[in-house]
């Protein structure tokens, strides 16, 4: 508990300097004077926090991406973990995301300690996992559509599918309303594929998008910083992208192989009630029964 | 170069704890920004953030996870025999990758759901550990294990698997895309 208490109070500093020196950057570029007659209605003549073309490109990429009823992306990603001493390692997986709009969809991640695979079928989610067989289904209601299945997922249970970024693009668009810095930083090359590339910032993140130019504006590489640890791991993935194939609905379908267990998937108020059970027992006896 | 290898097998030998992977049991976001989650600090470890999130920031909030979601036991890797196919040792670190660590000569089993709140984890005494990977029938109901002890033979209860170890019964279950092992009483 006492790591805890420690954390929470080092969280709440950084977070509190992190506001002050917000607070700083608006002051400041409110305090430069305008240039030109013009503009002089507008609070500053620098570069703003907000770069108006990375927030259309965002735009644009979420619309285009709107118009994409069926499309695959293979992912190679690396992901950042802290240990204890604040040291980060660094673990690498791949994976996919075969969507077909509105009410289809299968994932994959893999690495050497893990694999999730993960089915909709427009009516039941199915989280499998091969190496120890196990999986987990829940029926949803008629006519969820992908989006609404993120969503679910993430309220109910925890879960977030892969590239769930990507999903939320694809069916609502981007999202631009936490966004307190966009820059925009020049062109790079991506796996062959000439890229804007953009950083953005919002509480408790720093990202990066690379956006292929030209008429397919595809997210090709996406950068997480988690600012709110003092260690900032990152994520990033790589995306490779098929547009315009729909598989049959058996591919996202979803049959137990032989021998594979179902087990329970934990809803938000298991989880909790299993954090309290666990608070308890580390005061006292135990009391809670699952 | 070697010593790096070294270095680097040596942390992923001793750091079972991680995964990679696009998704993973994750805390909810109990500051309200965002749609994403937290990697959840099992083990005393954290990851980075996985998604930006963020359309409706605090609307899917609800029932989130706050603050530790204690790992009350585990730790180890104790081989796993399902009954119904002898043959497959397979090794719940190795694969699940979501298990305590070791850390100076001791076993953590720290879990923090939160990943930020929680996620420095907690040392759990060797005895708890031990006691479940023992399969001791001391094991305390409610209490979460991130692998089985040895001997344990499946039932199945509700359509759902449950493990009977040694008297001690286990629920596996998901929890977000982790997979924990609850100490239940009989399901039967």
């Amino acid at each position: 508990m006492r790591h805890t208490a420690s954390a929470t109070i080092v969280l709440t500093s950084v977070l509190a300097v992190a506001a002050t020196v917000g607070a700083q950057t608006r002051d400041d570029s409110a305090a430069v004077p305008a240039r030109t007659k013009q503009r002089s209605t507008q609070k500053a003549e620098q570069p703003p926090a907000i770069d108006p073309r990375a927030i259309d490109a965002l735009r644009k990429m979420s619309g285009f991406l709107r118009t994409q009823q069926n499309y695959a992306v293979d992912t190679t990603g690396k992901q950042d973990y802290v240990l204890p001493s604040g040291e980060k390692v660094q673990l690498s997986s791949h994976g996919n995301l075969i969507v077909a709009n509105p009410n289809r969809l299968r994932a994959s991640v893999v690495s050497d300690r893990k694999e999730r695979q993960f089915f909709f079928d427009g009516k039941t989610f199915t989280m499998f996992s091969p190496r120890p067989n196990y999986y987990t289904s829940i029926t949803l209601p008629t006519r969820t559509t992908n989006r609404e299945l993120v969503e679910h997922l993430d309220a109910n249970y925890a879960v977030e599918l892969p590239l769930a970024d990507v999903l939320r693009w694809s069916t609502v668009g981007a999202s631009i309303n936490d966004i307190t810095r966009a820059t925009y930083i020049g062109t790079e090359w991506i796996n062959n594929a000439e890229t804007d590339h953009y950083s953005f910032r919002q509480r408790g993140l720093d990202w990066q998008v690379w956006i292929e130019r030209g008429n397919q504006p595809l997210p090709r590489r996406l950068v997480l910083t988690t600012t709110d640890d003092p260690a900032r791991p990152e994520y990033a993935v790589d995306m490779t992208w098929h547009l315009g194939t729909r598989p049959s609905d058996a591919v996202f379908a979803f049959t137990p192989p032989n021998d594979a267990m179902k087990i329970a998937m934990a809803s938000r108020e298991q989880l909790a009630s299993r954090e309290q059970a666990n608070k308890a027992r580390r005061t006292s006896q135990p009391t809670k029964e699952d | 170069m070697q010593s790096m290898n070294t270095l680097k097998s040596t942390l992923l030998t001793l750091t079972v704890a991680l995964i990679a992977s696009g998704t993973h049991a994750g805390g909810a976001d109990a500051r309200g920004f965002g749609g994403g989650f937290h990697g959840g600090g099992f083990g005393g470890f954290h990851g980075a953030r996985t998604s930006i999130g963020g359309f409706h920031a605090g609307a899917f909030r609800a029932g989130g996870v706050h603050g530790t979601y204690a790992r009350g036991a585990g730790g180890f890797h104790a081989n796993v025999n399902r009954n119904y196919d002898v043959n497959r040792n397979w090794n719940a670190g190795d694969y699940h990758g979501d298990y305590g660590y070791y850390h100076g000569g001791h076993y953590y089993a720290g879990y923090g759901y939160h990943g930020y709140y929680g996620g420095y984890g907690y040392p759990v005494g060797g005895a708890v550990a031990a006691g479940v990977a023992a399969g001791a029938t001391a094991a305390a109901i409610g209490s979460i294990a991130y692998s089985l002890p040895a001997g344990c033979g499946s039932v199945y209860v509700g359509g759902l698997g449950y493990y009977s170890c040694g008297g001690v019964y286990y629920r596996p279950e998901y929890q977000g895309s982790q997979i924990a092992y609850v100490v239940v009483n009989n399901p039967g």
